[in-house]
């Protein structure tokens, strides 16, 4: 081992944004988490926990709920707008406006056929899900007052829909409100406010499950459309509810942190009957739960506080394995620092801005274990606001410093640095290659001569950089014809080897004196 | 030394009656519970004892209902039976022998004809380990039967009663222990373990400390030792089980029961609080706080009506439906040491000592009852451990009963001690104590002794205070000052004496106030009260002083002393020399109030022996070895209601005042004789009565009289109620008067007439009953045998025809079933007499 320098870098200011709604994809393992600033996550249960792919936010994009169809991810806002992702290229697909004001919630049915959103004006509205995009079909009989939750009964037919002070209960078929189920206030001072009903879950067996403002969990009967059972579990909200795939549990989540287990038991063994009993209380969070996730043997929760949190339901798995671990995601899986090693600098990302800083220096020479005086503190030299409603997904510093790119869903841009003495200068190299136009990871190589950029694909884009301008080299394709992103990109120190990693599960090794595929890794997980 | 074999010491009031769980009978008029060696029956109503259940020979540590006769009672016992009593009545009906140690005792309606007991684990008696037996009971008609047919359900459960539970219906049973919680289900004859960590990871502590079971659900409750309560479910799944938690106790939840419906859970724990929490909306509880100590145990009764709670402070609350405290039974209150010392209340004969924190408590040794607490230091005590507060030290009453002087005191960390001295005079017409003088900082240092001045007779009233500090002080009633006259009169300090700045330590009065001894160290001195004079001096080297005693009646010239050196001597006053002395440890010598008896505690081998004697002579009267084990300090002779007849020699000091003292683990015991033992159970025996009314001093004063009506006309000579006399009500114009509905009722001036008939009818009536009563008082001595013979007379001849033939029948059956065939006889009476009177 050799001699090292610890920097102690604090003045990375990172800023997690609160998690404000997710959809777990039991067909694929996935989770997807919608984040305050738009920013859409997407987690592999299947493999660790791990965060695939990452589409960044867009200012104005404020999501309030997601929903898979299949394969498909939907997700709908404050904006008023349906926007669908492309999964493989990262970005949104394509946005469609409701023409409902507000979206509060969305929801499919379970034969993917059919997207319901429910909007401020108090409508339900149908879209037809197409091969490419989603069609208007019907709205809903009007209500008045906002949709502030959906749920589809498992058959298709009928519908919930959480709304202010009420659930409705609507036939799918003919568009008509069957029920009309009023939820009672809170008691004392809350009496005077209205009771909003943050959430509901059309259980298979007719049975309606809603949570709401007063800290309620009340079970109706859907057919006859009375109240069965009111479990007061809160002071405050109850913000989500989640329901496992057997119906045999259900876990809702309050703005006191805590999330809320329900158990589909009957009473005495060996009987049929069984009624819904308040079990487990998990309290892993500080603020807010806003959004849940059951799984088969999991509770995800996640909320204000940022953290995904993964509490494993000590009954459904192995104990003392790595699965009956208790996981919280604090921390983001994608590098958003990136560092100049010869000239001292590092670059943090941020979503709409990136900040350059000048590490520290000390003269001290101490002994192994020392703390060094420092000479120079450590300075921001540049904050750099990023162009456009797009957040930045990806940035790169040069290894000599000299150059900083960064791209956004929508464009790439470089830039070129220059210091003499104290005095730094930026300026944008404005002609780039059209090709470049977006980007999902970016590398420079070592020698600082070479941008690389990965493209749609898995296909990584060369641009040679030199003063006056930067030119296109060569677009390195992998053999495979993966169609999934690439979300690692490494540059040799020597400069002759560039690795990439896709979600795909495979790595590309490029020689780059020949521009062409080296060798490929492909690691299959069995599903 | 004599021995006798006829005295005996026994636990003697003051029992625990907080030891286990009470039980409520079906009807919720009786609370029975384990005191001691016997089961009390009280009323709910009247908090008064009804009757004790007396059988067993060791501690009562089980009460259940049987759940196919709700009129009948199980009770267990360390002395290896199982008892089964009808509980109104107060017979026992049958002894069951199990022959090891029983613990606790459950059983359930599903399993007719067997009981569940927890017996230490059979292998090896000694053992820690616990076993829950299932027992069949066997079906025969003998009295006295040997259960054998024991089966082990569960190993290794916990010897607290509240730690196992049946579920609903009987199904199941569930134990707790430790961590682990165990679930057998009867009919799959199967056990679930459910295992908890030992604690969390905010340090709550998991151990299971009790249990209930959901009446109609599959449901387990447990409480922790952290405050939790746990409600599980799914019990029949190794994997698959569940449990919420609630959570307000911030101790120890120490009991837990559902009620009979199964709509509430309630619970309580060292908080003096009861929670009650709606089953399947646990966010809806109800407190009932300020329960006075903590509890220990919850009892509900079957409708669920009432609820009743077991209190550290040997306390039995009953509770209306979860609102009202209705009813408190309050035992002996025993703390971990009595600082006062034990006493008795001239007036009430009560046994007086420390209580509650701060309060001295009156207990009734004769009805076995707590008669009322004072609150001596006026302060509110606040529940929290490590506080510093005032607490009593020293209570003195004088001989009449008048002035009562306490002390209390508080030890600050750091600071000075505090020190009152209270003089409490007797109230008339309130019948309490009232505060008269309040003397802060009598004294610099803590007061060693105190005693009144036992002169009867003498004008003014005198309290004598020894203390650390070096200093005695006398202290008199006297008159106020003159610028305040509404003011009575009050306490003031009349002398202070010293003896070379040696610290006094005992004092005592003569008998007739003449003298005062008080001893510093190891030497004696003797004052003149009236002048305040030192008589002379006594000493008996090496050994300070310990206990210093004047004799009384005839022997109230001498003066008795213990020392530290294992000295006890005996000065004659008139010759100031040393009568006699003798070597022995003496713990506490005491002197009996109204005979010339002393008693003295003697310490040997870690055990404790008891001598009595006159001061007059050296030999003792009386003298029992090892009466306990560890020293006794505290012990009061306490004067006798009614004097006993003994002329044994050995037993003749018990004849005025009976002599209590208390164990090293707080135990009251007494000393008894073989004849007195068989009077109580004589006048237990008398207690039994026919119908279901609660046996309360108001009944005993009317209900009885109803009864004698129906028996027939005056002529009826029943074995109760000698000194009770008749009221006219019974009378046939009244009853017409009463039970006749109001509109079908003649005028009043018709019935004026008629009711003042039938007053002069009842006159006769009461001269008749005085006769029959005169009969009765003579009938009562004779022998108990006769007690079939005193029937009334239209019954003479079958009861002719009947009693020779009980007799004859006699010796093969037992004293029990004889008793029990007279009171079917007594049965008889109205309908047969009705018959004869036609």
């Amino acid at each position: 081992m050799g001699e090292f320098k610890v920097h102690r870098v604090r003045f990375f200011d990172y800023m997690p944004s609160a998690i404000q709604a997710m959809a777990f994809n039991r067909r694929s393992d996935r989770l997807a988490v919608v984040r305050a600033d738009g920013a859409l996550e997407i987690f592999n249960f299947a493999d660790n926990y791990f965060q695939e792919k990452l589409i960044p936010g867009q200012d104005g994009r404020a999501v309030e709920a997601v929903c898979w169809v299949g394969q498909r991810l939907f997700s709908a806002g404050l904006n008023g707008e349906i926007t669908e992702y492309d999964l493989e290229n990262l970005r949104p697909k394509y946005t469609m406006e409701a023409y409902g004001g507000p979206i509060w919630t969305i929801s499919s049915n379970s034969q993917g056929t059919l997207l319901a959103v429910g909007c401020e004006d108090g409508t339900v509205k149908m879209f037809e899900i197409l091969e490419d995009r989603i069609q208007f079909q019907r709205n809903l009989d009007r209500q008045k007052g906002r949709i502030i939750s959906l749920s589809w009964h498992p058959s298709g037919t009928m519908i919930a829909a959480g709304m202010i002070d009420m659930i409705r209960i609507f036939d799918a078929d003919t568009g008509h409100a069957t029920h009309r189920l009023l939820v009672e206030r809170g008691v004392g001072a809350s009496k005077s406010r209205e009771v909003v009903v943050w959430s509901v879950a059309f259980l298979s067996d007719h049975t309606v499950v809603s949570g709401d403002s007063a800290g309620k969990v009340q079970m109706w009967d859907g057919l006859t459309g009375t109240l069965v059972r009111t479990h007061l579990v809160t002071k405050w909200d109850v913000l989500a509810l989640a329901v496992s795939q057997d119906e045999s549990s259900l876990i809702a989540g309050t703005s006191e942190g805590t999330v809320i287990q329900f158990q589909f038991i009957s009473s005495t063994v060996g009987q049929q009957d069984k009624e819904w009993v308040r079990t487990r209380t998990f309290k892993n969070h500080s603020h807010d739960v806003r959004a849940l996730a059951h799984t088969e043997t999991a509770v995800v929760s996640g909320g204000m506080d940022t953290q995904l949190v993964v509490r494993p339901l000590l009954d459904k798995v192995e104990k003392n394995t790595q699965e009956s671990a208790l996981r919280k995601i604090a921390f983001p899986h994608r590098s958003l620092v990136c560092c100049a090693k010869k000239a001292g600098l590092l670059l943090f990302q941020f979503p709409d801005h990136l900040e350059l800083w000048r590490l520290g220096e000390s003269d001290g020479h101490g002994k192994p274990g020392d703390i060094l005086p420092v000479k120079r503190k450590p300075e921001k030299l540049i904050q750099l606001k990023r162009k456009g409603e797009d957040h930045i997904c990806c940035s790169a510093l040069s290894p000599c410093g000299g150059w900083l790119a960064y791209a956004t869903v929508s464009s790439v841009r470089l830039y070129r640095l220059q210091f003499n003495n104290n005095n730094i200068s930026i300026t944008k190299v404005s002609k780039l290659p059209k090709i470049l136009h977006s980007a999902h990871q970016l590398c420079f190589s070592s020698d600082s001569s070479k941008l690389f950029a990965s493209s749609s694909h898995s296909s990584v884009i060369v641009v040679a950089l030199s003063q006056s301008e930067c030119k296109y080299l060569h677009t390195l394709k992998p053999k495979t014809g993966s169609r999934q992103p690439v979300h690692l990109l490494l540059c040799s120190e020597d400069g002759k080897w560039l690795a990439t990693a896709n979600t795909g599960c495979e790595i590309h090794v490029y020689n780059l004196h020949k521009l062409k595929v080296n060798c490929h890794f492909s690691i299959h997980v069995i599903s | 030394m004599v021995e006798h074999g006829d005295i005996r010491v026994v636990h003697r009031g003051g029992s625990k009656i907080n030891f286990r769980e009470p039980v409520i009978t079906n009807d919720s008029k009786f609370l029975l519970c384990a005191s001691g060696e016997c089961v009390k029956v009280f009323s709910t109503s009247t908090e008064e004892c009804i009757h004790d259940l007396r059988g067993h020979t060791d501690l009562v540590t089980g009460v259940l209902l049987k759940p196919s006769n709700h009129l009948q009672v199980y009770s267990c016992s360390a002395d290896g039976t199982v008892r089964l009593w009808d509980f109104i009545d107060g017979i026992l009906i049958k002894t069951y022998v199990i022959g090891y140690p029983i613990y606790s005792i459950y059983a359930s309606a599903n399993h007719d004809g067997v009981i569940f007991i927890v017996t230490p684990t059979l292998g090896d008696k000694r053992s820690e380990l616990f076993q829950l037996v299932a027992v069949h009971l066997p079906q025969c008609g003998d009295q006295l039967v040997e259960a054998q047919e024991l089966s082990a359900v569960l190993s290794d459960v916990s010897s607290n009663p509240e730690a196992i539970a049946f579920g609903r219906g009987g199904e199941f049973i569930a134990s707790a222990k430790g961590l682990q919680l165990e679930c057998y289900f009867f009919k799959k004859q199967k056990s679930y373990r459910f295992y908890l960590k030992e604690d969390n990871k905010k340090g709550g502590k998991n151990t299971f400390m009790c249990i209930a079971c959901h009446p109609k659900d599959d449901c387990v409750a447990t409480g922790h030792e952290d405050g939790k309560i746990r409600l599980w479910r799914n019990l029949n799944h190794k994997k698959e089980y569940t449990y919420s938690t609630l959570h307000w106790h911030h101790s120890a939840v120490s009991s837990l029961r559902f009620t009979p419906e199964g709509t509430n859970l309630l619970s309580g724990g060292v908080e003096s609080v009861l929670v009650q929490w709606r089953y399947n909306q646990e966010s809806q509880r109800d407190f009932l706080p300020r329960l006075g100590a903590a509890i220990t145990h919850i009892a509900v009764s079957p409708d669920g009506a009432l609820f009743c709670t077991s209190h550290a402070d040997n306390k039995i609350t009953i509770i209306q439906s979860c609102v009202k405290v209705s009813a408190v039974i309050q035992g002996l209150v025993k703390g971990e040491s009595v600082r006062s010392d034990l006493m008795v209340d001239p007036r009430s004969k009560a046994l007086v000592l420390n209580g509650k924190p701060g309060h001295l408590q009156f207990y009734s040794l004769h009805r076995d009852k707590l008669l009322f607490n004072l609150d001596i230091v006026q302060q509110e005590y606040i529940h929290e451990s490590g506080l510093q507060q005032f607490e009593v030290v020293k209570a003195a009453f004088d001989v009449s009963g008048n002035w009562l002087a306490t002390v209390e005191e508080r030890k600050q960390k750091a600071a000075e001690l505090e020190l009152n001295l209270k003089l409490w005079a007797f109230d008339e017409q309130t019948q309490s104590f009232v505060l008269n003088t309040t003397i802060s900082a009598p004294h610099e240092a803590r007061i060693a002794a105190m005693c009144f001045c036992h002169a009867a007779d003498s004008r003014t009233t005198m309290l004598v205070s020894t203390s650390k500090d070096g200093q005695f002080k006398a202290w008199q009633l006297a008159a106020p000052a003159h610028t305040d006259a509404d003011e009575g009169p009050s306490w003031s300090c009349d002398f202070v004496g010293a003896y070379h700045s040696l610290a006094p330590e005992c004092c005592c009065f003569s008998a007739d106030g003449s003298l005062l001894a008080v001893s510093f160290q190891e030497v004696v001195t003797v004052w003149s009260p009236d002048s305040w004079e030192l008589l002379t001096t006594l000493s008996q080297p090496p050994g300070a002083i310990r206990d210093l005693c004047f004799g009384r009646l005839s022997c109230s010239k001498y003066l008795l002393g213990t020392t530290t050196k294992n000295q006890l001597c005996c000065w004659n006053l008139l010759t100031c020399s040393l009568e006699w002395s003798t070597s022995m440890d003496v713990s506490l010598l005491l002197t009996d109030p109204v005979s010339e008896n002393m008693a003295a505690f003697c310490c040997q081998e870690g055990c404790t022996d008891l001598f009595v004697f006159k001061p007059s002579e050296p030999r003792p009267l009386f003298s029992h070895k090892a009466v306990c084990s560890g020293m006794v300090t505290h012990a009061v002779f306490a004067p006798r209601e009614e004097m006993l007849e003994s002329c044994e020699e050995s037993s003749q000091w018990q004849n005025q005042s009976q002599l209590y003292f208390l164990t090293p683990y707080m135990d009251l015991m007494t000393f008894t004789t073989k004849a007195e033992e068989e009077r109580l159970m004589a006048s237990s025996k008398q207690l039994v009565i026919d119908d279901s009314v609660a046996m309360t001093p108001f009944y005993l004063l009317l209900g009885k009289h109803r009864q004698q009506q129906q028996e027939g006309n005056g002529d009826s000579a029943s074995v109760l109620s000698a000194e009770r006399t008749r009221l006219p009500q019974g009378s046939v114009a009244i009853k017409e008067l009463l039970q006749t509905p109001a509109h079908v009722l003649p005028s009043t001036s018709f019935l004026c007439s008629m009711f003042i008939q039938s007053l002069l009818i009842s006159v006769t009536d009461t001269r008749e009953e005085k006769q029959d009563a005169e009969e009765e008082m003579e009938s009562e001595k004779e022998e108990e045998d006769s007690e079939g013979e005193m029937d009334s007379s239209p019954l003479k001849l079958e009861q002719a025809s009947l009693s020779p033939t009980a007799e004859s029948a006699a010796p093969p059956l037992t004293k029990a079933q004889v008793r029990e065939l007279r009171r079917v006889k007594k049965l008889d009476h109205s309908w047969l007499s009705g018959l004869l009177d036609c």
